[in-house]
């Protein structure tokens, strides 16, 4: 009967898109989460790094040459508290307890610059303590470095390194999408597993504990029908689920780097997209069958998520593995399922992505996918498993 | 009448876990739950098995239906054995027990069609399958309330109509009216009652001696997963009750009776 497989698929997406709850708890809210949580994460440590407005700069000064100050160009940026060699300890003290945020000690020979002829010798020290952990010490820190560095180079000058305008040829948009690159395979493999882990658990050791699933298996509907019929409609609603959270991170990516980059950071192409798809639903087959079986397995949702946990710390560490693009083009490491479709996902978006490998993983994917159909429905007909307690 | 149902040396044994020895103050790990059952049904009757609890009846029904296999023996259905043709057995049963629950989230009218769909009936002999089932248990004001918003009664007669959605030419109850109210329960018998009459085969288990005298024409008597009797009602009790005839096996079956 092959109406079956279509019946029960129809039913799951009733199931499924009927009920409000199971749709804003699985696709909308994390999505949105991601969304919200990566964009906070973001500006959080955006602020972490910056100092607030209209807040003046605190540094002490000992030993300082007298009218260096302006000289240096600090007026108005940094308030100068000029102290004697005697109190340095406890200045030091009050930089690490923030009273002071920086505190700059000229040496005795300072003045000796003056003098100076080449080759140099044994150039006076200027020593400027900081505490690297608070934000406005290290903008203290860096402004009067920069000062005085500025100020060395006014007076000797050998050469100049990249002294105007942009050098960096990447352009935001391009170290936006080398980040992406570099997150995208982890966070995919991590979401198409918790679409799988909480469609699966909810459709198969939620019917088995509820007792429905007996009633499915009284019908004649063929064992292997019911496994093909959830498992292909699970695997479409999971991939639905991935989608969104996929999407949500992407948008907030940018946020989380602190780049003022737009959506359009990482070009990808129609041909990515496709075999970024193909790859990503090959991925939730081997996650869906895998989960049905667990779930098949455990008396009730609450012990088949348990079980789902050490495989998502599996997934993630497999995820971490194209995070500095992929490894290998050895076309034996794309027959390993999940393996090759971090690599596979690493090297589509390095575009290095070779149609044979892609071909490969989706093959071994769908194999392993197969293997998992034929083991669940084996389960749908033994009375031990269906009928645990 | 002819037999359509032969039930020859079942035999099954449950592994019990720690949990379950304890529960129930078994000594053994292993339970024989049917022991070497036969019997048989014919067309136009309703057989009844009848039993203490704990007789092995629902795991006896269980094996019929194909939803767990039997140790020994074997049991022919149409003649498909439940071993051998568990799908070609499933297509031409009816099954109900209480253990078989409908999805909570679903309406009694989705749920019709999807059976429907399930067994292959086509679209409009499953529209007037349900006008006259669901007239029949007046479940058509129901139609469209989720399951969980039901009674257990009107539970209960959607999982009935449900079970019997193919037109069935062997039906099979597990304690058919348990958990009824008396109005409803006479629904159910009086529909039984109907079955036979249109020549169906039906097979039933309870442990109440009034439903087994009214409404079987023959009955088996299961003590300890045993036949201890089998036959027509009138066979077996001669001239004591059925209550009585059933005491008497028991004890002589080593029941001690309080
Ligand atoms: N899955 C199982 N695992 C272990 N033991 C079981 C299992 N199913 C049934 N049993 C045991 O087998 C015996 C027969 O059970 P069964 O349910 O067939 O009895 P019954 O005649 O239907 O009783 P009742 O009238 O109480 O429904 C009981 O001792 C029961 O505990
Ligand atoms: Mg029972």
């Amino acid at each position: 009967m092959k109406g079956a497989i279509a019946t029960v698929m129809k039913k799951e997406f009733k199931r499924f898109f009927g009920d409000f709850r199971l749709v804003s708890s699985s696709l909308i809210l994390p999505g949105l989460m991601v969304y919200i949580m990566y964009s906070f994460m973001g500006s959080a440590f955006l602020s972490f790094l910056s100092v607030e407005e209209g807040y003046i700069l605190k540094a002490a000064f000992i030993n300082m040459p007298q009218g260096l100050f302006s000289e240096l160009g600090l007026d108005g940026v940094i308030e100068p508290h000029y102290e004697s060699i005697e109190s340095l300890e406890m200045l030091k003290e009050s930089v690490k307890s923030q009273e002071y945020d920086a505190l700059a000690v000229f040496p005795d020979n300072f003045g000796d610059i003056e003098a100076i002829v080449f080759p140099v010798k044994d150039v006076p020290n200027v020593e400027i303590f900081y505490n690297s952990l608070e934000a406005k010490s290290s903008a203290a820190y860096s402004i009067i470095v920069d000062a005085l560095t500025m100020y060395e180079e006014s007076r000797v000058n050998l050469f100049d390194i990249n002294k105007a305008g942009e050098y960096n040829l990447a352009t935001d948009d391009e170290i936006a999408g080398f980040t992406i690159a570099m997150m995208l395979p982890i966070l995919l493999i991590m979401f198409l597993f918790t679409g799988s882990l909480a469609i699966a658990t909810e459709s198969i050791a939620g019917e088995k504990e509820r007792g429905t699933i007996s009633t499915l298996l009284v019908t004649p509907i063929k064992r292997s029908d019911l496994a093909l019929g959830k498992i292909f409609s699970l695997a479409l609603i999971a991939l639905l689920c991935s989608l969104t959270t996929t999407l949500g991170s992407l948008m907030s990516l940018p946020k989380l780097m602190g780049a003022e980059s737009d959506g359009a950071a990482i070009k990808i192409t129609p041909a990515m997209y496709a075999n970024l798809f193909l790859i990503s639903l090959s991925t939730i087959l081997v996650f869906i069958s895998i989960m049905s079986i667990i779930s098949a397995f455990a008396k009730s949702v609450k012990e088949a998520q348990a079980y789902g946990m050490p495989l998502m710390v599996v997934a993630v560490a497999l995820g971490a593995s194209g995070m500095f693009g992929p490894n290998s083009q050895n076309p034996v490491l794309y027959a390993i399922p999940v393996y090759n479709s971090v690599q596979s996902i690493s090297a589509i978006l390095a575009a290095k992505a070779s149609a044979l490998n892609i071909s490969i993983a989706v093959a071994s994917n769908t194999l392993f996918s197969a293997l998992g159909v034929v083991a669940l429905a084996l389960m749908f007909s033994n009375e031990k498993i269906m009928f645990s307690k | 009448m002819s037999v359509t149902v032969e039930v020859n040396a079942l035999c099954k044994t449950f592994e019990l876990s720690k949990k379950q020895m304890k529960i129930e103050g078994a000594k053994e790990r292993r339970k024989v739950a049917v022991d070497h059952l036969s019997f048989d049904a014919r067309d136009g009757e309703i057989f009844g098995l009848l039993g203490p609890n704990g007789a092995g009846k629902t795991t006896t029904l269980r094996i019929l239906a194909t939803l767990i296999k039997a140790d020994e023996g074997d049991a022919l259905v149409n003649g498909y054995s439940v071993a051998k043709n568990p799908e070609k057995v499933r297509e031409r049963i009816g099954f109900l027990t209480s253990e078989l629950k409908q999805e909570d989230f679903f309406t009694p009218n989705y749920l019709f069609g999807f059976f429907a769909s399930l067994y292959g009936i086509e679209s409009g002999a499953a529209k007037k399958r349900k006008e006259e089932l669901f007239g029949r248990f007046g479940i058509d004001g129901f139609s469209e309330v989720k399951v969980a918003n039901l009674s257990s009664g009107m539970k209960q007669k959607v999982s009935l109509a449900l079970s019997i959605i193919h037109d069935p030419g062997i039906i099979i109850f597990d304690e058919p009216t348990n958990g009824l109210d008396v109005i409803t329960a006479k629904a159910v018998t009086d529909f039984l009652a109907d079955l036979k009459e249109s020549g169906k085969t039906i097979i039933i288990s309870t442990h109440i001696f009034s439903i087994a005298e009214k409404l079987c024409d023959r009955i088996g008597i299961i003590i300890d997963g045993k036949m201890a009797a089998f036959g027509r009602l009138g066979e077996i009790t001669g001239e004591s009750s059925l209550e009585d005839v059933f005491f008497r096996l028991y004890e002589e079956a080593g029941g001690i009776l309080l």
